[in-house]
């Protein structure tokens, strides 16, 4: 075989091997939605009862990307108590709802446990347990991007303490964008 | 006849070349790359991407030499053209991570697995971490190279290439200096040529990734006619410095910044080498396999004497 023959052979086999490279993007980029939070104040004497709600808009979330968006996917929400002064010991019962849907029951739960930020499906913390059709509301409103926000609303009654606190809700999705 | 072959090898040259601008373009500059990375936590963007770092050093490495011959002085000067390319396994393609929900132990896919895992707090809501963006058995890279010598035994390396900044794909360059020595003017009983020697060098990709390499190594070789079969044991790291905005978001973690520096380091390894290289003067042809913790093959066209 000549010298010219073996190099193109040669240096063909080098092109096809760059060739045979990299495949980008196969599968949908995956992009966490910054959590949309809302606070809310809370104030209580002992035994009282407190009410107040928030609205979370999600109509911004399918302006995150460029991307063609695949589908936006609801995977969290979280309670995170500040700006604490009421006693140690302070206990609280109520429930959270979503336009309705119930989401959250608490009964008799410390609030020292949100101190640090806790999700409703967290299941070390004793009298707290999340409901089935607030969680669907959830998972089918920002699939649908319907209705454009949503009305979140914390209602109780605090223990044999006063409750001072701020109670920060935060929302958590995922969108799956095609590159 | 001669006039034709060197035309045609200036033709690979080129297309060489415009394909190492392709590569470095669908490899590293698309924003989905960037975006992906974006959205990781400094503990999640380290599993992540330390097999593409790992690739790159490895790439880096190669290529480095093609004989063990350096004379005590004379003229060397020879530009060769090294395609290089590391080879992805399984392995590459999956690390260790936390679970959002729950903080256990979860696997999930690097820069190049397949779809990220699922994790579920129960039936109804699913979290998949990121999927793999780069789907591929093999990282390649081309990097041109100057040899010049040869002074007391002694030959210097030079590598650079750049490429400019095109429809927001950042720019990237690469730029290296090494140091080869003949081992065998001391020890003149040894029927093999054998020498010594390091390389360093330095590659930025955009204002996301900057990294630099370093490998030192032991080289021998032996001539028969046109063909010489070379070989060498190399010890290399690569330390990446990747900085960007975090975009993400992870219940419970709060980045003390969003500014985001971190540093991956590549598994570093121990490799050996064993190639050949044909000289047609002043063409020469090369190619080499790699063995370490990665596996890597390259090969090329060298210009000069």
């Amino acid at each position: 075989m000549g010298k010219k023959k073996f190099s193109i052979i040669a240096f063909s086999g080098i092109i096809i091997l760059f060739l045979s490279g990299c495949e980008l993007s196969k599968y949908p980029l995956i992009l966490d939605a910054s959590g949309k939070s809302k606070t809310i104040r809370i104030d209580a004497n002992p035994s009282g009862t407190f009410s107040d709600s928030a609205t979370v808009s999600i109509e911004d979330l399918k302006e995150l990307t460029d991307y063609d968006i695949d589908s936006i996917r609801f995977y969290n929400l979280t309670l995170h108590v500040t700006n604490d002064t009421s006693d140690a010991n302070a206990t609280f019962s109520g429930n959270i709802t979503v336009e309705g849907e119930q989401l959250l029951s608490l009964t008799n739960v410390q609030l020292s446990e949100f101190s640090k930020e806790r999700s409703i499906f967290d299941k070390t913390i004793a009298g707290y347990s999340y409901n089935r059709s607030g969680v669907l509301f959830l998972l089918n409103a920002l699939k649908t991007q319907s209705p454009s926000s949503i009305k979140v609303k914390v209602e109780g009654t605090a223990g044999n303490n006063e409750l001072h606190f701020d109670l920060t809700i935060t929302l958590y999705a995922q969108v799956f964008a095609n590159p | 006849m001669q006039k034709n072959f060197f035309k045609q090898q200036l033709l690979l040259i080129i297309s060489l070349l415009c394909m190492s601008l392709i590569i470095v373009i669908r490899t590293h500059a698309q924003n989905p790359f960037e975006d992906a990375v974006k959205q990781l936590n400094s503990d999640n963007a380290k599993g992540y991407l330390q097999p593409w770092v790992t690739a790159f050093g490895t790439n880096l490495n190669s290529g480095f030499y093609h004989s063990a011959d350096i004379s005590n002085l004379g003229l060397t000067v020879r530009l060769d053209i090294i395609g290089m390319g590391t080879f992805i396994g399984d392995k590459q393609k999956k690390y260790k991570t936390k679970n959002p929900f729950d903080g256990t132990d979860v696997e999930t896919a690097t820069i190049f697995g397949e779809m990220g895992t699922v994790v579920s707090p129960d039936s109804l809501v699913l979290y998949q971490f990121q999927n793999g963006q780069v789907k591929t058995s093999f990282i390649p890279f081309v990097v041109p190279q100057l040899t010049i010598g040869d002074l007391y035994g002694t030959q210097g390396v030079i590598r650079y290439v750049q490429t400019p900044e095109i429809n927001n794909v950042p720019e990237a360059s690469v730029f290296g200096i090494g140091v080869r020595h003949n081992v065998s003017r001391y020890i003149p009983a040894v029927p093999v040529d054998l020498s010594a020697g390091f390389l360093y060098q330095h590659l930025k990709i955009g204002e996301l990734f900057d990294a630099t390499t370093f490998m030192i190594g032991a080289q021998v070789s032996k001539s028969f006619a046109l063909l010489t079969l070379y070989g060498g044991l190399q010890y290399e790291s690569i330390s990446m410095d990747i900085g960007y905005e975090y975009k993400g978001s992870i219940p419970g973690y709060t980045p003390p910044s969003t500014k985001i520096t971190l540093n991956v380091e590549g598994e570093s390894q121990l490799r050996g080498t064993v190639g050949f290289n044909l000289s047609f003067f002043p063409v020469h042809l090369f190619a080499d396999i790699n063995i370490g913790s990665a596996i890597a093959a390259s090969g090329g066209i060298g210009f000069g004497f």
